[in-house]
């Protein structure tokens, strides 16, 4: 009777299941038994649950001058369970971006870029940069004061950007200044274009690991043993364990810390201190010592060397092979931002 | 095997997570059942007190619930009985429903929550409407025309005297239920200075009509044409035909009169109204309350007089001004406007009083007023034409300047004061000197006729545009 | 030896499975919640009707409802009842009779009895009764409870 079951289904969806078992059984080093090796695996998890609230937000959520506010509020505040979703949703954003600046210097300092993992890396700082934007755009999205300012000042700061800059930010904000317009290109951009991009960029990253394998790292202790361990269900585990984890988590920041709904925006009043998300507190605190044009060139650059970063480390090493330079480069770069960050953080204005 | 055992550990630890998982989302439900629903409260707001009146009245008086309902006060939580309220002794007080309560809410009350608004008005030229007893005008109404005209004419702006109805002992007379009843000269009564009966000079609701209490409507220019308007002080009129009003009504939809903040240039530039200029905001100066704070000349006597502090009264208008003109534009209004209220005062303002004063002096006419001719036919010319040149020139209005205005003060003046003071004076030489004298200055020798030249200037002007003589 | 093994292991997985399944699922009932319309709390207003001795036992009062609606108040000794005087059948005007003790519509000979239940004719047939609504009683005074417009 089963067996008749399971050959109906397999005449009309002819999958090869010894295949499927083979492709999840796919062996995965040793070293990944290490909790600290799932950090990739956390930004696709919080992704997926980002997706899901995402969805769900999206039913109540109305992207308009406005309603966009009001919207937040009806959620937040009368529909059942909506304040959690809306939370759970904040500080899953909050978690990927720092999981993934976390699996971004976990790669970079084990030098996991390196030949001939070069693409992966590329895709890795593009799926870095989408989920920053994401961010801003999700941000932006609430139309509370805070944010509408936030979304402003980076209208003027896409401004500054030389030769193009005028261009560009009547491209962001749909004309002159925020109006319904910048509402409805940031919702298209949060809710279909980035994610759809992070989607395929994800699956070039993921693609691109397996064709590869994950990069071999040995530890002292386990040198030369080459063990691996099957993807299905030893590894598959932790990443359940993570994920659950994670929710647990997420609930609890959820419930501790619920995401909370400031002024309604008000483009007659710019408040006293106008502060961005914490993620770009950097390039706030950039902007405020070096100036805007420079700021912006500046850090368009950062993130350009960033992005061609396996190269230039190609290069280096070809003239001084074993040297560790970019170690170093890397974190006085990471110790740069992690400065500037706290700076603008316990900076009053 | 090992490897097993690795398994199940993680089994293990997943299905713990799980259950943990299952109480934080429990912690989640009882955190969204303890959750106060901040379902947005429907308006109004009520105390107790007031929401008792208004169960009653939604019933027994609907339109006036419903306004109430709709107004910012509803939302405010300002109820029936927040504002109705009255202390057991205060004379109006009566007893309903158990508790005491009035019928008049006066400026007194309402400077419980806004009394910066209720001092600027009562230092202001309204709150002192109904002191105008010593008046010519009060003659008039009272004595002229009759008590009735006074109470229904001149008081329904100027205000009454709100007085409570007594018997022969003193005493207030109550109706069944014990409620004072009112003079019904007196009430039924919005005039703007109407002196209440505890001791408040005006009402709030001249403008701010009950019990909606729009700030729209009092930024409406016809709030302000119930009074200021007809023959004597045709001010609606004057803005009416002023290109101030042609923008307002054009323009009413952008004018933004329900906004909070009215302040010209920024939550509007469609037109002014009257509050605009003489009472509301600009991004210099506050609103005020005091609708002569920005008031340089009295145009109102019969002859006027720059009012005291004149200049810094007249800043404050031009900063109203030139929120929509240029300096050059606002001072050069201000000398055209100067200019004509001299050319009244001197031309016929001042020689009319003068003359009226020398045949009083002179004993040719009595002291007591409106009994002559000659006192209806001054009064015409200053109260009535003479303000109409003068407001019209003053809130550029050109036909009231004019036609209404000049042009009549002028045949006033000439066709019927002059020979009417002629005929009283024709066997005073002396004064018939002093009429000849007046008459005698420069500006009145056209009287005597105009030159040649002129003349057939005339005669070919209007034998080239209308082809016939002059008539 | 297996056979406890696999027992052991059979627990284990139904645990580990069971509570994944029982904390997401709980999880997919909160989202079910959150999508799911709310039923509108009906906003209701007191309006006041008259003093309790203002109305006759055994008799009824035609109240007029700010919807445009009336509404008859029956006194039955102590105990009043609201009930819309609008048939449920056709929408003909039902009247009181004192000595039938019912409400009767002349339009179709429908008869409800005190608390508005149809007893005859077309409204019993078809099952339909007379809208009823709540009273409250303040102090000496009577009001009927309406839904906020």
């Amino acid at each position: 009777m089963f067996d008749k079951l399971t050959k109906w289904v397999l005449e009309r969806a002819p999958v090869n299941t010894e295949e499927l078992k083979h492709l999840s059984a796919e062996p995965v080093p040793n070293h990944l038994k290490r909790w600290w090796w799932c950090l990739g695996g956390t930004p696709a998890y919080l992704f997926i649950v980002q997706v899901v609230t995402g969805i769900l937000l999206a039913f109540y959520y109305v992207p308009s001058f406005d309603h966009a506010y009001d919207s937040v509020r009806y959620i937040t505040e009368e529909v059942p369970f909506g304040w959690w979703l809306r939370s759970v949703h904040k500080w899953s954003s909050i978690f990927m971006i720092m999981s993934v600046v976390l699996h971004t210097l976990r790669v970079f300092f084990t030098g996991a870029y390196r030949a001939p993992r070069e693409f992966t890396w590329m895709t890795g700082t593009l799926l870095l940069g989408v989920t920053l934007m994401l961010g801003f755009t999700g941000y932006s999205l609430v139309f509370e004061q805070l944010s509408y300012w936030g979304a402003t000042v980076a209208g003027n700061m896409a401004q500054a950007v030389p030769v193009v800059g005028e261009l560009m930010a009547r491209m962001l904000i749909g004309g002159e200044k925020i109006a319904n317009n910048t509402l409805t290109r940031f919702y298209v951009l949060h809710a279909g274009v980035l994610p759809v991009a992070m989607v395929v960029l994800i699956f070039l990253h993921i693609v691109l690991i397996r064709v590869h394998g994950v990069s071999q790292f040995e530890f002292r202790d386990e040198k030369g043993t080459g063990k691996t361990f099957p993807f299905y269900p030893d590894h598959f585990y932790t990443e359940l364990i993570m994920g659950v984890s994670l929710t647990i988590l997420l609930t609890c920041f959820a419930i501790i810390f619920p995401a909370e709904l400031g002024e309604r925006a008000n483009p007659l009043v710019t408040p006293a201190h106008i502060k961005p998300e914490w993620y770009f507190f950097f390039t706030f605190r950039w902007l405020k010592i070096t100036g805007l044009t420079f700021a912006i060139i500046s850090t368009g650059f950062f993130f350009f060397l960033m992005f061609i970063w396996p190269f230039i480390d190609a290069l280096i090493r070809k003239f001084k092979p074993k040297s560790e330079i970019s170690v170093w480069i890397g974190a006085f770069a990471f110790i740069g931002i992690l400065i500037l960050t706290i700076w603008e953080a316990v900076a009053e204005h | 095997m090992a490897s097993e055992m690795d398994l199940n550990f993680k089994r293990w630890i997943i299905a713990i997570l799980s259950l943990l998982f299952l109480v934080a989302l429990l912690v989640v439900a009882w955190v969204e059942g303890g959750k106060e629903r901040v379902i947005q409260k429907p308006k109004p707001i009520m105390s107790g007190d007031s929401s008792k009146c208004f169960d009653c009245h939604m019933q027994k008086s609907p339109v006036i619930a419903e306004q109430w309902r709709d107004s910012k006060h509803a939302q405010m939580g300002v109820g029936c009985y927040e504002c109705h309220k009255a202390g057991k002794d205060e004379v109006d007080a009566f007893l309903h429903e158990g508790k005491h309560i009035k019928t008049i809410v006066t400026p007194k009350t309402c400077a419980t929550c806004h009394s910066d608004i209720a001092e600027e008005f009562d230092s202001s030229h309204h709150s002192k409407a109904a002191q105008f007893t010593g008046s010519l005008d009060n003659v008039l109404g009272h004595f002229v025309e009759g008590p009735l005209a006074e109470a229904n004419g001149c008081w329904q702006c100027h205000g009454s005297n709100v007085a409570l109805l007594k018997d022969d002992k003193g005493d207030i007379i109550r109706d069944e239920n014990g409620k004072p009843k009112f003079d019904p000269l007196t009430w039924p009564n919005t005039g703007i200075g109407r002196v209440n009966l505890d001791g408040s000079k005006g009402s709030c609701t001249a403008c701010h009509s009950r019990h909606v209490f729009s700030k729209a409507m009092a930024r409406q220019p016809e709030t302000c044409g119930k009074c200021h308007m007809g023959p004597d002080h045709p001010q609606i009129e004057i803005y009416n035909e002023s290109k101030h009003g042609i923008a307002y009504r054009t323009q009413l939809d952008k004018m933004n009169l329900d906004s909070d903040s009215w302040i010209v240039g920024k939550d509007y530039s469609a037109a002014p109204t009257c509050a605009t200029c003489h009472m509301s905001a600009t991004p210099n100066q506050p609103t005020t309350h005091d609708v002569g704070a920005r008031i340089s000349w009295t145009l109102r006597p019969p002859v006027s007089t720059k009012l005291d502090n004149w200049e810094e009264k007249r800043n404050g208008m031009k900063d109203t001004c030139m929120q929509c003109h240029s300096p050059d534009f606002v001072n050069g209004f201000y000398k055209q406007f100067d200019d004509t209220i001299e050319l009244y005062n001197t031309k016929f303002g001042q020689p009319a009083t003068d003359i009226m004063d020398m045949l009083k002096e002179r004993k040719l006419i009595t002291r007591d007023p409106f009994n002559e001719e000659i006192e209806w036919t001054y009064f015409f010319l200053w109260h009535h034409e003479g303000r109409r040149a003068r407001m019209g020139v003053s809130m550029q209005g050109p036909d009231y300047t004019q036609w209404h205005g000049f042009f009549e003060v002028a045949h006033r003046f000439y066709f019927e004061l002059i020979p009417q003071a002629k005929e009283l004076a024709h066997n005073d030489k002396e004064a018939m000197k002093f009429i000849e004298d007046i008459l005698a200055r420069p500006e009145h020798q056209w009287m005597n006729g105009i030159s040649k030249e002129e003349q057939d200037k005339i005669y070919k002007f209007y034998m080239k545009r209308y082809g016939q003589k002059a008539n | 030896m297996t056979k406890k093994i696999s027992r052991r292991k059979f627990l284990l997985n139904l645990s580990m499975w069971g509570g994944l399944m029982a904390s997401y699922g709980t999880g997919a009932l909160y989202v079910f919640r959150y999508l799911l319309p709310e039923k509108k709390a009906k906003q209701l207003r007191k309006i006041y009707v008259a003093p309790l001795n203002g109305i006759e036992s055994g008799k009824t009062l035609k109240f007029r409802l700010p919807d445009g609606n009336e509404a008859l108040i029956l006194r039955l000794g102590d105990k009043y009842t609201a009930l819309s005087n609008t048939c449920p059948h056709l929408g003909c005007k039902v009247k009181w009779r004192k000595q039938e003790s019912d409400f009767f519509c002349p339009c179709h000979n429908g008869e409800f009895n005190k608390e508005g239940v149809a007893t005859a004719g077309p409204p019993a047939t078809e099952h339909k009764d007379l809208k009823t609504y709540q009273l409250k009683t303040i102090g000496e005074s009577l009001f009927i409870e309406v839904e906020e417009a």
